[in-house]
Order: C-alpha cells, then structure tokens, then sequence
C-alpha cells in the first residue's frame, strides 16, 4: 500500500515538514514579539525598582525624622515611642486638632516609611494618636 | 520469484512476488556503448532498441557485462495486463529481472512446464520447446538462482502523481521548509540578543546585576504594590482631612494596609457638604444626622 502510493507519501512528508517548520518560524517569532515588549518592559522597570526600593526599603533618614516630631512635641504628648532598627510604635497623646492635623497631614505623611496602622480617637477635646510603621 | 511465460499457470496465492521475465516480453539486444554509468546506458537503451519496439510506452533497463552492455526494452502496461489475467495484480509484483541474466548459471536447459524450457543460445536466453532438445537434462528454477540486479516493475503506477512530480513538489516545499527555519533561527537569535540587552541594562544599577528577570518582575511588583497602598494611605489621610474644620471633627479613624474606616461628627448644617465632597473623592458614606461614616477598603 505504501508503495503504491510512495509519491504522494513523499509529496505528504515535503507538506509536513513544511508545516513543521512553518509552525517553528510562527512560534518563534510570536516568542520574539512578546520577549521584545517583556524585556522593554523589564528595562523601564529598573529604574523604578530602584527608586521604590530606595524610597520605601532602604531609607536611613526615617529614624531621624521620627526622632525630629518627638522633639516637637511635649513630653506629656507621648504615651509611646518606640523606633527599632526597621519599625516603629508610636502613641501620641493629648493632640489638639491644630497639633493633630500638624502630625498626621504634614510629619507623618511626608516620611516615606510604610505605614501599617493609624488609629485616631478622640478623648473629649483631645486626641489620641497611634502609628505602626516599617521602612 | 516467479517465471513469467503466456503459458504460465493462473496464480491463487494473494502475495508479494519477485518476476522472471521470459524473452516473451521483453526485448533484447547486447552492445559495446561508450558510457560509464547505468543511467546513460538505459538513457541510450531507448534510442538503439527503438526499431524493435512498438509504437508503445517501454521502460528500458541496462546491466553491464563485461565491456558490453545488456540492454532491455519492456511494455509495463502489457505485462501488467497480462499478469492481472493470471490473478496477479500489480500490487503484488515486486522485483523484475530478465532470464538473459541467468545465461551463466544455463549449462542445462530450464524446465518451464511440460512443453517448454528455457536455453542458452550462443549467450541470448531463448525459450525452445523441449521437443527440440531430445537428449537434454533439464533443471528446475530456483531462488539460488536469483539475479544480483533487480529492476522496480512501475513504482507509483496508482499515484495521481508522478516520482518526477512528487520529487520537483517536494524539493520546491523543502526549499520553502529551509526558508522558514532559516527565518525562525534568524527570530531565536533576536531573542538570545534581547537577552544580552538586559543584562547590559543591569550593567547601570549594581543592585539588580546578579538578580534574574523573573527575580526582577517579582521585585517591581512588589514595590509597586508598597508604593501604591502607601500612596492610597496618604491621599485618603489628605481627603479626610478636608473634611474637618471647626463644625466637623474626627470621632474615630483607623487606617492599615487593606482598608480605612471614619467617624466624623458635625453639624446639621455642615452635613450635606461634607457628604458631597466626600462622595467626589470616592469615599464610601454612611451617614447618620450628625455623623458621617466612611468605610472602604485600600
């Protein structure tokens, strides 16, 4: 039988090695194609990756910034004030709202440290502050 | 292997065979040629037997012998026609050989059947009635006396296409095949430089040079999750923020990673502002007359 019909055999293996490599060059080149957009991508991400990593994980002037709104504040504001290697716990007590609005909105806010938790109450005309944070 | 004479007994057993053609039907003659190679041999096969041949299609074969060269013309369709008759479809015929190759080994004439053998006359294989050879001893045919070249019947003869066809299509698409691997490695090599693109890019941040693509993406991602939570954290402490003043003040306010909830109580007066605004913002309400609650997730 495959004797008999050796010719188109042969034509079908020419077509099946054509196809074959026509789904190479296909692949290959959709492989292209989306490498090329993943590695531009890749690319402008370096630049990002440092700067977030700058700005978020290897910040050394945090501390001292922290330690900067302490020193703002009277001693009877603090409840808490713990500033470890990598985080911190503070609690502030007895804020005015003027004081509040101060800390949260201008201080806090503009320290790029990862802030975990803030939780405000108010006791009466005063307020009760308390941050977790991480950098 | 199977004698092939018009006497021949009808065949019952449906398989492949192997044919010795008796001078029956095939033409032959010998000549000293001046080529070197079979095919120009056969090439000339044609035009020196082509006095002794019909009007028809033959195929020609040629072996050398000695300085000579034996040459054959034979009619595939008459053979085919024939054999069919005799229960022996083309399917089932595979080598052909000539009797003129077993000159040599025809010291004694070959039993074909009760009436006939095959003879050697001066070198030329001739089938003689045995009548004629009254004192002769007869052998029989056998596998041990196959020939060393055997010739294809007709390959393809059910094909709807040519070998010389089938050949030029299939050198034609393996050219095409051959372009498209050549393109698609052309692609692999692009990608390989794209790789060394990267790297020459790690070359300007020392921090990320011993890191992996993948070790990369994954430290975009998380970068961009921290800095896009921690921006959200600040814009909504910003947001809540407007919405305090002396006839609205925080009650409560919690915000962590995933999401930030608010009490503010003010005026009656103050309320529909303060509901409006922090609708703008995008900041979930609840309110109550004198409380506004915010809730949402990060």
């Amino acid at each position: 039988m495959l004797k008999r019909y050796q010719n188109e055999l042969i034509v079908l293996i020419a077509i099946a090695v054509v196809m074959m490599s026509i789904s190479y060059k296909t692949s290959s080149m959709l492989e292209l194609q989306s490498e090329s957009i993943s590695t531009e991508k890749l690319i402008a991400q370096m630049d990002d990756i440092v700067t977030m990593k700058r700005l978020w994980k290897k910040n050394k002037s945090i501390p001292s910034k922290l330690e900067a709104i302490k020193s703002s504040l009277a001693d009877e504001n603090i409840n808490r004030f713990k500033v470890e290697k990598k985080k911190a716990h503070i609690i502030l007590q007895k804020l005015n709202s003027t004081k509040l609005n101060n800390i949260v909105g201008k201080k806090i806010a503009s320290v790029p440290m990862q802030i975990t938790l803030i939780n405000i109450t108010r006791e009466g005309d005063a307020y009760r502050l308390e941050l977790k944070c991480k950098w | 292997m199977l004698m092939v004479y018009l006497d021949m007994p009808y065949i019952t057993e449906a398989k492949r065979y192997d044919l010795v053609l008796t001078p029956q039907f095939y033409i032959y003659t010998k000549e000293p040629l001046p080529v070197r190679y079979t095919h120009q041999a056969t090439n000339l096969a044609a035009a020196i037997l082509d006095d002794l041949t019909e009007d028809r299609a033959y195929k020609y074969a040629a072996i050398k012998s000695g300085d000579e060269w034996m040459l054959f013309a034979y009619d595939v369709e008459k053979i085919a026609h024939f054999l069919e008759s005799k229960g022996l479809s083309r399917s089932h015929i595979n080598k052909i050989y000539f009797t003129q190759q077993l000159h040599e080994k025809l010291e004694n004439p070959i039993s074909l059947d009760e009436k006939m053998a095959l003879a050697d006359a001066n070198g030329t294989v001739v089938m003689l009635p045995k009548m004629l050879m009254e004192d002769a001893v007869f052998s029989t045919f056998d596998d041990s006396m196959r020939p060393k070249i055997g010739f294809g019947f007709d390959h393809g003869y059910d094909s709807y296409i040519s070998q010389k066809q089938a050949i030029i299509i299939s050198v034609l698409l393996t050219m095409f095949s051959g372009g498209y691997i050549i393109e698609g490695m052309g692609y692999q090599d692009s990608i390989a430089k794209l790789e060394t693109r990267v790297e020459s890019a790690k070359e300007k941040y020392p921090s990320l040079k011993n890191k992996s693509n993948l070790v990369l993406r994954n430290l975009y991602k998380t970068g961009y999750k921290v800095d896009s939570k921690q921006r959200k954290i600040r814009d909504r402490l910003k947001d809540i923020s407007q919405l305090t003043s002396k006839e609205s003040k925080i009650d409560k306010l919690t915000i962590d990673e995933k999401s930030y909830a608010v009490e503010i109580s003010a005026s009656k007066k103050s309320m529909k502002k303060l509901n409006e605004y922090a609708k703008v913002k995008g900041l979930v309400v609840k309110s109550t007359k004198d409380t506004l609650k915010l809730k949402g997730a990060l």
